[in-house]
């Protein structure tokens, strides 16, 4: 295989510990780690009924930028992309604004814009924000377009959106949600996917200017969605996607895995791996020790369940922790005993008193119909900052955004991170 | 302003001109028409022209079925027949269009990873395979006497060149699923004349 030119390799500033190569049979060498400094905030306010789709990405000044939808509903005309700001020094989230609606990217992109939707955000090397989000003309989110917008005063005001065009047919159906990354000439790596007759994952190469440089399909056929990629050298990385096809022999559906060896010209054939996934969003970040750790709902059936996973130097993941699990009640459970839940766990959230209230009223406002409730945690979108710290955000019962910072150690004092200070 | 806001005031005006037959009417009628076309492809409904609607639904037409929409316009505007030769042309041009669609479209549907739209990025190595393709196809018309048609693919071409649309990929410049839609209208429409064998009306005024 041809090695890729320098400005077509990926940009990676660690390497990843090497792969235990030797036959399968051979007991694993697991590391434990311990997850600790863990702290939950809510970053979204009152001002949407419901919030989804959160997405984060750490600021050269050092501070953390969140970006999500809220709206009245899913596919409301009065859906906006929010922002909001968290400050290293008081260890807050500031008020979110909100950033971008379907009215100024219809006046922007100069065409008729009907609702928004899925937003991710990264900054390139030359400190600009860059924002890409999804948005619908007419019919559903198959039909969707990607546009781009960006920020030179680290998202206090954003410049004019520009529409990507992405697909011959009619640009139709092309989606973010996967971490955007960066090759090594600055050029911005973003995974998308299409969900129109079929359901694909593709790696777009955007220029900083908002060019599309080229795409490679990363899949093929119509069950894999919402790719997440992980950079472990100039010309390797491994992508997990979201799996929305049937259930295997044994009842099970899980997430897939596909792998490039060229900067991603070509990815190979996707795989199962051992984690479940019940056609939901997953995350990938980076491990100094471990090489990369993932957060999934690891379940057959709904999302009731968000766990943390590392990956092994067997090639096989295993849980390391669990953020939310309701497994006991994976069932619809009656409106008083999802109050009482959700009141309990509010309770260790850094917010008000009032807004704790507030927080599980929505959640009851959109999750129970007929006095029955349902748990939901999703979408999540974990980053690594430049300390080694874990920045987790994700949807909390379609009624918050919730942003969980914690370190990943190892077990093994020697291998510790260092943190000189906690977000 | 871009080629592709230009594209959907296009598709705006030649659906007027068709639905009022503005070719057969009178030349002082005819201008009222476009008249007509002009204020309501400005006016805005809901704070957006009309076109701008269209270009939500069907994005950015390619640069060759622009070429052809203005064509029509022109020639609807003058009141200009096509020659028999003419004719023929387009009939060739709408012919090679339905072949590459019909093997490219389904391409972009995913069911395998061959992908020949990324190939239309001046970036990826094989690009000019798509370049060549319709470089190939441009010969092939001017072979069969249509320079016409010919061109037509020339320009296209040409303005991906100087970056005329939105879109920084090859193909988006050559076909569209509208010039796909338009192409099979034409064909069967001329198919179904051919079949009913009348003989030819002589115009005044023949020219493209």
């Amino acid at each position: 295989m041809l090695t890729p030119a320098p400005s077509h390799q990926f940009s990676v500033k660690h390497q990843d510990p090497p792969l235990d190569s030797s036959p399968t049979h051979t007991v694993p060498n697991v590391t434990p780690n311990v997850i600790s400094n863990l702290v939950s905030r809510v970053i979204n306010d009152d001002s949407a009924r419901l919030v989804h789709a959160p997405a984060i990405t750490q600021l050269n000044t050092g501070g953390l930028i969140a970006t999500w939808w809220g709206g009245s509903r899913e596919g409301g005309k009065d859906v906006k992309v929010y922002t909001s700001f968290f400050n290293p020094d008081s260890l807050t989230w500031d008020a979110p604004i909100a950033a971008l609606t379907a009215k100024n990217t219809q006046e922007q992109t100069l065409r008729y814009i009907r609702k928004l939707g899925n937003v991710v955000i990264t900054q390139d090397p030359e400190g600009t924000l860059h924002l890409f989000y999804v948005s619908v003309s007419f019919g559903g989110w198959a039909a969707s377009a990607i546009n781009w917008s960006t920020s030179f005063d680290e998202g206090q005001t954003w410049s004019a959106s520009k529409r990507l065009i992405t697909s011959p047919f009619l640009n139709l159906s092309t989606l973010v949600k996967g971490t955007p990354f960066f090759y090594a000439d600055g050029s911005i790596g973003l995974p998308v996917y299409h969900e129109f007759a079929g359901k694909f994952a593709e790696l777009l190469h955007v220029s900083t200017r908002g060019e599309v440089l080229t795409k490679t399909r990363m899949s093929k056929g119509k069950y894999s969605l919402q790719p997440v990629v992980h950079v472990s050298s100039p010309t390797n990385a491994l992508a997990l996607m979201r799996y929305a096809g049937p259930r295997d022999p044994y009842g099970n559906k899980k997430v897939l895995q596909t792998t490039t060896q060229d900067a991603g010209a070509h990815w190979s054939e996707p795989t199962f791996i051992n984690i479940k996934n019940p056609n939901s969003a997953v995350a990938l970040a980076h491990h100094n020790t471990l090489g990369k750790i993932g957060v999934f709902n690891d379940t057959n059936r709904d999302r009731y369940r968000l766990k943390l996973y590392q990956y092994n130097p067997d090639q096989r993941w295993s849980a390391v922790h669990s953020f939310e699990d309701k497994t006991p009640q994976a069932l619809k459970v009656p409106q008083n005993y999802y109050e009482k839940t959700l009141s309990y766990d509010v309770s260790q959230f850094i917010v008000s008193k009032e807004r704790k209230s507030r927080i599980v009223s929505r959640a009851i406002e959109n999750m129970c119909e007929n006095n029955q409730c349902e748990f939901q945690y999703d979408y999540p979108y974990l980053i690594q900052d430049k300390r080694g710290q874990y920045h987790l955000v994700y949807t909390w019962n379609k009624s918050a955004i919730k942003h969980i910072s914690f370190t990943l150690n190892s077990a093994n004092p020697a291998s510790t991170l260092t943190t000189d200070k906690n977000l | 302003m871009s080629a592709g806001i230009i594209s959907s005031f296009l598709v705006w005006a030649a659906l007027l001109a068709f639905i009022f037959r503005i070719k057969n009417r009178p030349p002082r009628v005819r201008i009222l028409i476009v008249v007509g076309i002009i204020i309501s492809g400005l006016i805005p409904l809901s704070g957006l022209p009309i076109p701008l609607y269209i270009r939500a639904g069907i994005g950015d037409l390619s640069i060759v079925t622009q070429l052809l929409l203005s064509i029509y316009l022109i020639n609807s505007l003058a009141g200009i027949y096509s020659t028999p030769a003419r004719k023929v042309a387009y009939q060739q041009l709408c012919i090679f269009m339905l072949i590459t669609g019909l093997w490219f479209y389904p391409t972009t549907l995913g069911l395998t990873y061959f992908d020949p739209y990324r190939f239309g990025y001046i970036t990826d190595s094989m690009h000019w395979l798509i370049l060549g393709y319709f470089f190939f196809g441009a010969i092939i018309l001017l072979l069969l006497q249509s320079s016409w048609t010919s061109g037509i693919l020339c320009i296209a071409t040409l303005s991906f060149c100087v970056n005329s649309l939105e879109s920084t990929n090859y193909w988006d410049h050559m076909i569209d699923p509208i010039l796909m839609i338009g192409s099979i209208i034409f064909l069967m429409s001329s198919f179904i004349g051919q079949l009913k064998k009348k003989p030819e009306k002589k115009h005044p005024r023949q020219s493209f």
